[in-house]
């Protein structure tokens, strides 16, 4: 009888009285379990996402890294990841965060 | 390979879900996304149970709403266990070629926000890593250690049947003890990875009362400044506190970070920082060069020169921008004793000088300017041979940041018009004696300066001009011959600095000035530097207190002219 432990990612989000936690399978077929970054979004509506606390109009990132990148003076975000390829992730025209598998 | 399969009805599947909330949850209810279940051949059975602190963990039981809604879930401690096991519906299906695989479960539910009010905490150097996970995970560890034996003796009475309301006491003070040695270790721990540290390496600059612009500095940069922090207390007092990264030194190394000085007042290349050690002959008394009373900056300040050479005499024609067109030339030649800029002019239309021609984009050799500082541009220009034709302009050129040529740089003090020349078009011949040496000057007063009657230069012809863009950063003078006749001129002792002694000598149109003399004192040493301040988190008093207590020597005389916009 074999039982594994399945490797997930799990995202918490809580507003004022709610909460959602959505937990997923994150292993690929070579074993690795990017992309790092699970989701990026600019909040519409103030909540907390992993215990981080959100404005509406902020970009929240969720991943299992502990940095994700950093902020110059222009304010442009550069992606600077541990555990994954920063040239696999873009921008579509929509302005959504993509990763290409 | 993927771990979320069930190839076979043995399998069992283990999901931890791992909630991150700053509160506590009740989860009312669930579902759950599968990929080739054929429900009409397999059932899951689901089943879960609660972790906390990884020892204390409820009965499996199974997943319904009902019995989620019975665990409050502390993000702080725990941890939902979901165990899925297949059941066959179908007695005919076999495990042949099954591919089950988990893709997600979404729980929902109400929550209730928990404040932390730890007031001591939050104002100690803990603050920032009390509540991060490696804290509570080391925490956990801990608590595992005290709580299985092993450390603590058997007489504190606890885990016969490992449950945490049996062991409420014990888990109440055994846990926070082992938060506080957590909290404590994790953070000394940071002093392990000290090098890579950002604000470690930052507060222990501050501690050696190092300047820097706390804001903006990159970690590359605090890790050469922690690496040669006695070299950057050596460069104290020296040229090298005011150098730019990226400078040539003269041994041909490359500066690899802004001097202290630079870094202090938050300087950029755009920006005016000139400063000299006053010569002695420029303070109080001295017969033909100075007084005390008086509030100019002569050619003696050789140090306030801008230009490339601060001796007398032209070295080198590459230290400056020159043109010639058509017949003009351009070249030194000794002459009177000194090694003169020689311009020629000839009988084809010739136009030749320092500056650049009016079609040159190129904008090398341009001088660093602020405009709310007096400047003044000298030279000695002797007519060696005046030609019938031949006229000479002399004005000066204005860029912005981007250096990018400005069409409204000045205008002249009567505010009649916009113009960037002291002298245009103005004939030789009948104005000038032929072999004399006339010193020329034109002064460039500070942005802002009341207008007043227009003033002719010092040789009674042209007009002085007043800085009227805001945004003008470097200047590029131009003296030039122009004719189509033969003539000779020579220049010697091409400056430009400062005119006055503090910023500006016209009063602005709020009635300050602040030119000032260097009075009768007549100190062994005396500094003087004039500098766009760029810091904004200190005042000029605190800025000049550390001016004057770290980076000047104790037995200096030090004058700091601030350059502000007000």
């Amino acid at each position: 009888m074999a039982s594994t432990i399945v490797s997930v990612k799990t995202l918490t989000e809580t507003k004022v009285a709610t909460a959602t936690i959505v937990c997923f399978s994150d292993m690929n077929e070579d074993s690795s379990t990017t992309p790092s970054i699970v989701k990026a979004e600019v909040l519409k509506e103030v909540k907390e996402v992993n215990a981080v606390p959100g404005k509406e109009g902020e970009l929240i990132i969720s991943g299992d890294e502990k940095v994700f990148g950093n902020l110059n003076s222009k304010g442009e975000l550069t992606l600077e990841l541990e555990n994954d390829d920063v040239n696999k992730y873009s921008l579509n025209n929509n302005g959504e965060l993509e990763y290409e598998g | 390979m993927k771990d979320n399969i069930i190839k076979s009805t043995s399998d069992t599947l283990i999901i931890e879900v791992v909630p991150k909330a700053n509160g506590t949850m009740v989860l009312n209810s669930y579902n759950d996304e599968w990929k080739n279940l054929d429900t009409t051949k397999y059932q899951l059975n689901r089943e879960f149970q609660i972790v906390e602190d990884d020892i204390f963990s409820t009965d499996w039981e199974p997943l319904t709403n009902t019995s989620l809604s019975k665990y409050v879930v502390n993000q702080t401690e725990t941890v939902l266990r979901i165990r899925y096991s297949l059941i066959k519906v179908d007695s005919t299906a076999t495990d042949d070629g099954l591919d089950i695989q988990f893709v997600k479960i979404n729980f929902s539910g109400a929550y209730t926000p928990k404040n932390i009010v730890a007031p001591v905490l939050s104002k100690s150097i803990f603050s920032d890593i009390a509540y991060e996970d490696a804290t509570k995970q080391l925490q956990q560890n801990l608590f595992k250690k005290f709580y299985y034996r092993g450390i603590l003796p058997n007489y504190i009475t606890r885990g016969d049947n490992v449950d945490k309301k049996e062991d409420e006491d014990f888990y109440i003070l055994f846990s926070t003890i082992a938060r506080f040695y957590a909290i404590i270790f994790q953070h000394f721990k940071r002093f392990e990875s000290f090098n890579v540290d950002v604000d470690l390496l930052r507060q222990w600059l501050v501690n050696n009362t190092i300047c820097f612009d706390e804001s903006d500095i990159t970690l590359e940069k605090l890790q050469y400044l922690c690496n040669n922090l006695l070299d950057e207390i050596r460069k104290r007092g020296t040229r090298l506190m005011f150098k730019y990264e990226g400078d040539i030194l003269q041994d041909g190394s490359t500066v690899p970070v802004d001097g202290e000085f630079v870094r202090l007042i938050r300087s950029k290349k755009e920006n005016e920082l000139i400063y000299e050690n006053v010569p002695k002959q420029c303070v109080g008394w001295w017969l033909g060069k100075s007084s005390p009373m008086y509030r100019g900056v002569t050619n003696e300040s050789r140090q306030l020169n801008k230009t490339k050479e601060m001796t007398e005499d032209f070295q080198s024609l590459s230290n400056f921008r020159t043109f010639q067109q058509g017949g003009g030339t351009v070249r030194l030649e000794k002459n009177s004793g000194h090694n003169c800029l020689r311009i020629g002019t000839t009988t084809v239309h010739s136009i030749a000088g320092l500056g650049r021609q009016i079609d040159d984009t190129s904008v090398d050799g341009i001088y660093t300017a602020d405009p709310k500082m007096d400047y003044e541009i000298c030279f000695m220009i002797n007519f060696a041979s005046i030609g019938a034709t031949s006229k000479i302009s002399f004005g000066v050129e204005g860029f912005d940041r981007l250096k990018s040529k400005l069409d409204d740089p000045f205008i002249r003090k009567n505010s009649d018009n916009i113009t960037e020349m002291f002298l245009t078009d103005q004939p030789i011949k009948n104005n000038f004696i032929q072999g004399k040496w006339y010193c020329i000057r034109g002064i460039i007063h500070a942005y802002g300066s009341k207008y007043t009657d227009e003033d002719s230069l010092n040789i009674n012809r042209g007009n002085n001009l007043v800085f009227n863009n805001a945004f003008l950063r470097y200047i590029l003078p131009k003296v030039y011959i122009t004719g189509q006749s033969i003539s000779t001129t020579y220049i010697y002792n091409f400056k430009i600095h400062p005119l006055v002694r503090g910023t500006n000598i016209i009063p602005d149109r709020e009635g300050k000035q602040n030119s000032f003399s260097l009075g009768f004192l007549q100190p062994g040493r005396m500094f003087h530097a004039y500098f766009r301040n760029n810091n904004n988190s200190q005042s000029e008093a605190e800025i000049s207190d550390i001016i004057e207590k770290y980076l000047l020597p104790f037995n200096s005389t030090n004058i700091l002219t601030f350059i502000n916009n007000e």
